[in-house]
């Protein structure tokens, strides 16, 4: 009864580390995009005043793989609608406005509202999306780490049991017979 | 173990149950107005910023008003198609203390304006930037038109694009308040 507990927990240890590992790499991935880049740490005026006509300082493709499509509910580089369309001529204006990566962010959600963001803010709610994937992964590795030991002690605890019983089970005539057949099989 | 696992796959389910609940639209109203119920229109106070200018209004701004509320978006082609049809209507209820209120549903306040020009819309309209607003009426797919009576009792929706009886039946309660 013990031996399959002891299996299934192993099995289970498969997946709860990869849910470990996916939900460190989640977040991982998730500070560094909502992290502002250094290129716009010198935006400060809010987007609001940009000279036209100037060089751009970020790319569609940069901007469209951090946006979604507010109705279509996609990422934006997914997304073929007109709604999509919209957003990226949009894009495009601020581009060629000399707006930075952040200047057009800040601008995208006065139009559209945060939801057009592909990752929340990371501050007051949306700060949680950032939190408790790790939160989650320690709490998962702590688990495995007090239960591992443990499975680990059962199998073992089990196969000896296991072996130590498979003959005392056996009967004289029993162990006889056994002998017998696994001699038929030998060269 | 055993137990949380069990409550581990709950909790999947659970999540997709919620899921699959959260995308599915809202027709709360819908039931009401059809049971003949006349709910009060959601949001009823929730300011929205004017596309053309720089302060706020809710529906509550136009108590006493019958409304004919519609949500659009400016890409939306049975919106372009239903725009000379608001507009009449606006004329109409004009006339008779009412209006017809614009809701531009996650919109850029840039093509909201080129519309409004594009097709001399001139009645107000009010920008609902997230979609919250929007979200509140159930609204899943653009335009959807609702009829208000000036105490902000929703008496008539049209989810998609208006006929005329649904700005006759508008006119005849602005004529009646």
């Amino acid at each position: 009864m013990s031996r399959p507990v002891a299996r299934a927990g192993r099995a289970l240890a498969v997946p709860v580390l990869a849910a470990a590992m996916l939900g460190l790499s989640t977040s991982a991935q998730a500070m560094s995009a909502a992290a502002p880049p250094a290129t716009t740490a010198a935006a400060s005026d809010g987007g609001a005043q940009a000279p036209a006509e100037v060089a751009p300082r970020t790319t569609l493709s940069v901007i469209e793989h951090q946006v979604m499509c507010v109705t279509c509910k996609i990422p934006l580089p997914e997304a073929q609608s007109e709604q999509a369309d919209r957003e990226r001529a949009l894009i495009k204006r601020l581009i060629g406005q000399g707006r930075t990566e952040a200047q057009i962010k800040r601008t995208l959600v006065a139009e559209y509202g945060p939801a057009v963001l592909s990752l929340p803010s990371s501050q007051g709610f949306g700060l949680a999306v950032y939190l408790v994937p790790p939160m989650v992964a320690l709490a998962a590795l702590v688990l495995l780490m007090f239960a591992l030991p443990r499975w680990r002690r059962r199998g073992r605890r089990d196969e000896g049991a296991w072996g130590a019983g498979r003959h005392a089970t056996l009967s004289p005539s029993e162990a006889a017979r056994l002998d017998s057949d696994l001699a038929r099989f030998e060269p | 173990m055993p137990v949380i696992a069990a409550l581990a796959g709950a909790a999947l389910v659970g999540l997709l149950v919620f899921g699959v609940l959260a995308l599915g639209s809202n027709r709360t109203l819908d039931q009401a107005v059809a049971a003949g119920r006349e709910p009060q229109a959601p949001d009823y106070t929730r300011p929205l910023p004017e596309l053309n200018g720089a302060g706020t209004a809710s529906l509550a701004s136009y108590r006493g008003k019958v409304v004919l509320l519609n949500i659009w978006a400016s890409w939306c082609q049975p919106c372009q198609q239903e725009a000379p049809l608001m507009e009449s209507a606006q004329h109409q209820l004009e006339a008779h203390g009412g209006t017809v209120l614009g809701i531009s549903d996650k919109d850029a306040a840039g093509d909201s304006a080129v519309f409004m020009r594009h097709y001399h819309l001139t009645y107000p309209d009010l920008r609902d930037v997230n979609g919250e607003f929007a979200e509140s009426f159930g609204t899943a797919a653009l335009p959807e038109s609702f009829l208000l009576d000036g105490r902000g009792r929703i008496l008539e929706i049209s989810r998609g694009e208006i006929e005329k009886g649904f700005v006759q039946r508008a006119l005849a309660l602005a004529e009646e308040q």
